[in-house]
């Protein structure tokens, strides 16, 4: 009944803060091509598309039928599927079950963002995703919701800023070896906790950008004889809509990652995911997000999270190196972030990941993140 | 695709204003209902897949605000956003999978809160097309005279036609319009595009429709038969208008060919009944055409009154298949055609085969 389900082809821009050189069907564009060159596959040959996009932010409507004819869908079966910050996870995981489901053969997911000259701009648009009445006069766009998660954090666990700017740290480290990345300028823990406060506790550099960029990622049931990496696991779970529903602190935010990781574990037959992961692409939007989810994954115990990163066992040559591609925190095209961790993660196992690359991952753990607790597991490895 | 047959649907008395309810509470009313009629309980429900629209909710990840409403929380959701038998695919996907033997689909629009012109002008291509002020009415009204011109056709026959359309939707209680209107009264209706007066144009309507499907082990533990659904096509066309020719055949005829092909229908006539999302009068003859059923003498063409009587937004399409469902698991037929679009003057269409087995 169910079809197994490998990655073949990676394709991502070299995502930066103005393509202004660009469209949108432009940009969707040059990551297609680069994904079917890296599957050394035709466009014909693709069955079937998912892309995603979040409209409100752009200011284009059904922005999807517009990129139709820089995504290669002209005439082709394509869904749109745009649900936040976990766009691009959801994208990942559309695509999976329309392989897996037997529906179609190759089906390539594409994700973009592109607000520097849209009508759109991120904050004005994820503000509208709060209630109108209740909480929409309060509240103030992603940044918000993540530092009342990181208070709730830093109460419980008395984490310093020091230790959360250690995530950046290194990210931008990583992010130097890798050709796509936004920011990849190194900053040091001073700066960090000294750049302007956001939402106390986050701060600017605790915080991710906002990018434009595209990423595709092509799924299919029948590799060949293509380096590829397979998907082992699968899983989601959103809870809250209101902010006002989080009673029980950080519990409340690891509550949804933790039953999508261990409904994937279950999945991929992970039983010490510490021990067996071999590389993770975490969705982490802001320094502190980065313990909180570590800890939900279970490769570290309540409050420990910021250890992995202390003791340097999260860098690149660490013992789980974690966002080698240097994260959400160096990168964020909305639309593709989530479906960039899947994309790296890829890379990752089909030994592609050039500078960047993880000696001999043969299982690599992936999430996404985004509103109502929004969490997205996929896992990949060597091995179908 | 494995088989994945239909448990039930619903869907609400479409109308102009839902001043009662917001849309969250318009899904909602559809979900208790389905639950009711199907007798499954949330917590049987594995996981769920909405069609909901961002610009039309005023409300970015529109799927969060129902996800209270369709029993999302804690379970494995997603959404699609496009009209709902495009949500179809997903959720047949899903349950194909073998991850899920349920889902639950729920497509919404709630046309009242918003400015439906202003919304569709957003559409159009932003640097070339949008200034011109255009909107779906307009492009509704350039495909209409594309048509007329095309088939040689007088102006009368898209009065004609929606007058049939009237006679059908003034029997449908879902139905938002419900006047059995003349073409006398439809032509004398306000011109709002040229050619297409007020009445030859699909309403924009509040409502919502909900739909549980699941997969064969769970159809066969039901005591009746059931309805299936066979095949589906679905496909995206060029995006600007002058890229196509609007009074041609659309990207229709390959998709419902693909949704024959999957269903294993050989001859059009099995088909005995079919409901279409027809924005305009025009489009309800252009549809027919574009699936090669124009020649089908008895095929029951949107009984339900189409488009024509209720336009709900995204929900639109799920409510062509719940109505096709309705009538096959009443016996009135065996072999359905329901179908959905997205996109002005129908860029992307997607169409299903549903059977009752």
């Amino acid at each position: 009944m169910k079809h197994p389900v490998a990655i073949i082809g990676s394709g991502q821009t070299n995502h930066c803060s103005r393509r202004l050189d660009v469209n949108a069907p432009e940009l969707t564009n040059e990551a297609v091509q680069a994904a079917c060159q890296d599957a050394d596959i035709d466009i014909d040959e693709i069955d079937a598309l998912v892309v995603g996009n979040m409209e409100h932010f752009e200011g284009i409507h059904l922005s999807d039928l517009w990129v139709t004819e820089g995504t290669g869908g002209i005439k082709k079966p394509q869904l749109k599927v745009a649900t936040g910050g976990t766009t691009g996870s959801s994208l990942a995981q559309a695509a999976y079950y329309l392989v897996a489901g037997g529906l179609f053969k190759n089906v390539l997911a594409v994700g973009w963002e592109r607000l520097s000259d849209s009508e759109g701009e991120t904050t004005t648009g994820i503000v509208t995703a709060f209630d109108p009445i209740y909480e929409r006069p309060t509240l103030a766009g992603a940044v918000s919701g993540l530092a009342i998660l990181a208070c709730q954090y830093q109460q419980q666990y008395h984490t310093t800023p020091e230790e959360a700017a250690e995530v950046v740290v290194q990210a931008r480290k990583n992010a130097q070896l890798n050709p796509h990345a936004h920011l990849t300028k190194e900053v040091t823990i001073e700066e960090v906790v000294s750049s302007p406060m956001l939402s106390s506790p986050i701060r600017y550099l605790d915080m991710c950008p906002t990018s434009d960029g595209a990423c595709a990622l092509l799924f299919t049931s029948d590799p060949k004889k293509r380096n590829c990496a397979w998907v082992k696991g699968v899983s989601s779970c959103h809870n809250h809509t209101y902010l006002g529903d989080v009673v029980n602190g950080a519990a409340d935010f690891k509550q949804t990652l933790t039953i999508a990781a261990q409904n994937a574990y279950q999945q991929a037959g992970i039983k010490d995911p510490r021990k067996e992961f071999d590389v993770v692409e975490m969705y982490d939007p802001c320094t502190w997000s980065a313990f909180a989810w570590s800890e939900a994954l279970g490769l570290a115990d309540p409050g420990k999270g910021s250890t992995i990163w202390t003791s340097g066992a999260s860098k690149l040559d660490g013992e789980l190196p974690i966002n080698p591609s240097g994260g959400v925190l160096c990168t964020n095209p909305i639309g593709a972030t989530g479906l960039i961790r899947v994309a790296e993660a890829s890379l990752q196992i089909r030994k592609k990941a050039g500078d960047r690359q993880v000696k001999d991952p043969k299982l690599a753990l992936t999430t996404g993140f985004g509103g109502s607790f929004w969490n997205e597991v996929m896992i990949l490895g060597e091995n179908r | 695709m494995t088989a994945v047959a239909i448990l039930g649907a619903t869907q609400t008395k479409h109308s102009k204003s839902r001043s009662d309810a917001n849309y969250m509470e318009l899904a909602f009313e559809v979900v208790t209902k389905l639950l009711e009629e199907t007798g499954v309980k949330h917590s049987e429900i594995d996981t769920v897949i909405t069609a909901s629209s961002d610009f039309w909710d005023g409300r970015t990840i529109s799927d969060i605000a129902v996800q209270d409403a369709v029993g999302a929380a804690g379970k494995s959701a997603s959404k699609v956003s496009m009209d709902g038998a495009f949500s179809l695919v997903y959720a047949s996907a899903r349950i194909s999978s073998g991850a899920f033997k349920n889902c639950l689909v729920v497509g919404h629009g709630k046309a009242s809160e918003g400015q439906a012109r202003k919304i569709a002008n957003a559409a159009f291509d932003p640097h070339y097309q949008r200034p011109l002020g255009i909107d779906d009415h307009g492009a509704l009204g350039l495909q209409a005279r594309a048509y007329l011109q095309e088939k040689n056709l007088s102006p009368e026959m898209l009065a004609e036609t929606a007058a049939q359309s009237a006679h059908c939707y003034a029997k449908n209680p879902y139905s938002h319009r419900t006047t059995n209107w003349t073409s006398e009264a439809i032509q004398k209706s306000q011109l709002i595009a040229d050619p297409l007066h007020e009445l030859e144009i699909a309403p924009d309507s509040d409502g919502a429709c909900a739909m549980l499907l699941c997969n064969e082990k769970e159809a066969q533990k039901r005591e009746t038969s059931s309805i299936w659904l066979d095949g589906f096509g679905f496909a995206t066309d060029v995006h600007s208008l002058g890229d196509r020719h609007l009074g041609k055949p659309s990207i229709l005829s390959q998709v419902s060919q693909q949704a024959f092909r999957r269903a294993g229908v050989q001859d059009y006539r099995e088909i005995d009944i079919a409901e279409v999302h027809d924005a305009s009068s025009a489009q309800t003859l252009m549809w027919k055409e574009d699936m090669g059923l124009q020649n089908h003498s008895h095929l029951l063409w949107n009984p339900s009154g189409g488009a024509m009587g209720a336009q709900p937004g995204f929900a639109t399409g799920l409510v062509r298949v719940a109505e096709v469902y309705q009538r096959l698991k009443k016996g009135a037929a065996r072999t359905g055609l329901a179908h959905g679009m997205t996109g002005f003057v129908g860029q992307a269409h997607c169409v299903w085969v549903l059977r009752r087995r």
